[in-house]
């Protein structure tokens, strides 16, 4: 059960609400996993893939920046392409 | 490590960054490039980044550098960005070639003349996508994973946007791999990511991308997973609060005090009937998860914590 991945369609015009969206799936124990620019019904949207942590179990808190804009001193946990106001962003998270 | 504004500092240093970096931006939509041609290579700058990204050469070049990490680092990242180049203005005039034929197939659906071309069945009728699922299928070997409803959903721009993300998560992976020395990422790894970044520019590499989701989605129906497989766009931006209190609820099934009773009673509050109420305190609180997992709304997630309350599971 705990190994489970299930998709969260996620349509955003930025990236703070973006993140708010993975922060929000994310409090109710799962994990971020990675992001694909897919195509429903026509149209072009985010499926963010998330894995079932164990009960009572947190990731830290996830911020998505663009490509190359990451803070001094962090490392990427992912690095990827997003869907943003309907634009691909090459796009990098930090914890 | 270092970051990836260092990596591009170091390509900028080469001369060449600026050319580089512009299809970055410059790809984000196809929209723009309906635009002036794109500024595109000299035949004499072409032939010089032809010559200076000769695959002999350029490992004859490292192999002569030999305990020099500096120069093959320097060697190595030169032939990327040299080939970068090259892919990149390349692909632009092929954006704009797709999009001039969409023009003029466009106009020419209208009455004139349609010649059959793998372009011009992506943007003709029903039957003509289908023979072009067809085609793609018989090509690769791969019918049945071709999803259909691709070639009924999707146009030229969805296709040319694969084709740019996919862009995108290569370059993303080459300027990751920039800063290492030669040995961490060695020119073989730096040819296979440049093939694959090429590959991504191409119609082939797209319908790959496709076949790849589709096969993606076939395996998650065989599998199947639970009903919250794929959870639909909710627009709702939730307040720090907010968050912190869905966060808190978690934390709060992984405390002592979420003990079988106080779990079972919030579970009765949520109207899971008493037969279906789990007998074991892992499997309740593994429920009960799944309820603080799909309150996704503020409204929901104060009516859990109301219960979590009275559940005397969080104070």
């Amino acid at each position: 059960m705990n190994d489970d991945i299930y998709l969260v369609e996620i349509i955003r015009d930025d990236l703070a609400g973006y993140t708010n969206r993975v922060a929000n799936e994310e409090a109710g124990a799962s994990e971020f996993v990675d992001n694909r620019v897919s195509v429903d019904a026509g149209i072009a949207t985010n499926h963010a893939s998330f894995k079932v942590l164990p009960p009572g179990q947190l990731p830290d808190p996830p911020t998505f920046v663009k490509l190359g804009s990451l803070p001094a001193g962090k490392q990427p946990s992912w690095t990827g392409v997003l869907l943003i106001a309907g634009l691909n962003v090459a796009a990098q998270m930090f914890r | 490590m270092r970051t990836l504004r260092q990596a591009r500092g170091a390509l900028s240093g080469l001369g060449l960054g600026l050319v580089l970096l512009t299809p970055l931006a410059g790809c984000s939509s196809l929209q723009q490039v309906g635009g002036p041609p794109p500024i595109g290579l000299s035949e004499l700058q072409r032939n010089k980044l032809l010559t200076a990204t000769d695959d002999f050469d350029v490992s004859q070049a490292m192999g002569d550098a030999n305990a020099d990490a500096t120069r093959r680092r320097e060697l190595r990242n030169a032939y990327i960005a040299n080939r970068l180049v090259l892919m990149d203005v390349a692909f632009l005039n092929y954006l704009r070639t797709l999009t001039t034929d969409k023009h003029t197939l466009d106009a020419a659906s209208e009455g004139t003349v349609l010649g059959l071309s793998v372009l011009g069945t992506l943007m003709n009728a029903t039957q003509a996508k289908e023979n072009l699922a067809a085609l793609v299928a018989t090509i690769t070997g791969l019918k049945a994973v071709v999803d259909k409803n691709f070639f009924d959903n999707r146009g030229l721009d969805a296709i040319a946007s694969t084709m740019v993300a996919k862009r995108k998560e290569v370059l993303a992976r080459i300027l990751v791999a920039l800063p290492g020395s030669a040995e961490a990422y060695p020119l073989v790894a730096a040819r296979n990511d440049l093939n694959d970044y090429y590959l991504a520019g191409t119609m082939d590499g797209a319908f790959l991308t496709i076949q790849a989701e589709a096969n993606k989605r076939d395996e998650a129906a065989s599998r199947n997973l639970s009903q919250t497989l794929m959870v639909a766009n909710t627009m709702e931006n939730l307040s720090s609060t907010t968050l912190a209190s869905k966060r808190s609820l978690t934390l709060a099934l992984g405390a002592p005090t979420a003990t079988l009773e106080a779990v079972t009673a919030a579970l009765t509050a949520l109207s899971v009937p008493s037969d279906q109420l789990p007998a074991a305190k892992d499997a309740a609180v593994a429920l009960l998860q799944k309820y603080v997992r799909e309150a996704r709304t503020q409204v929901q997630i104060d009516a859990l914590a109301a219960i979590f309350r009275n559940a005397g599971l969080t104070p």
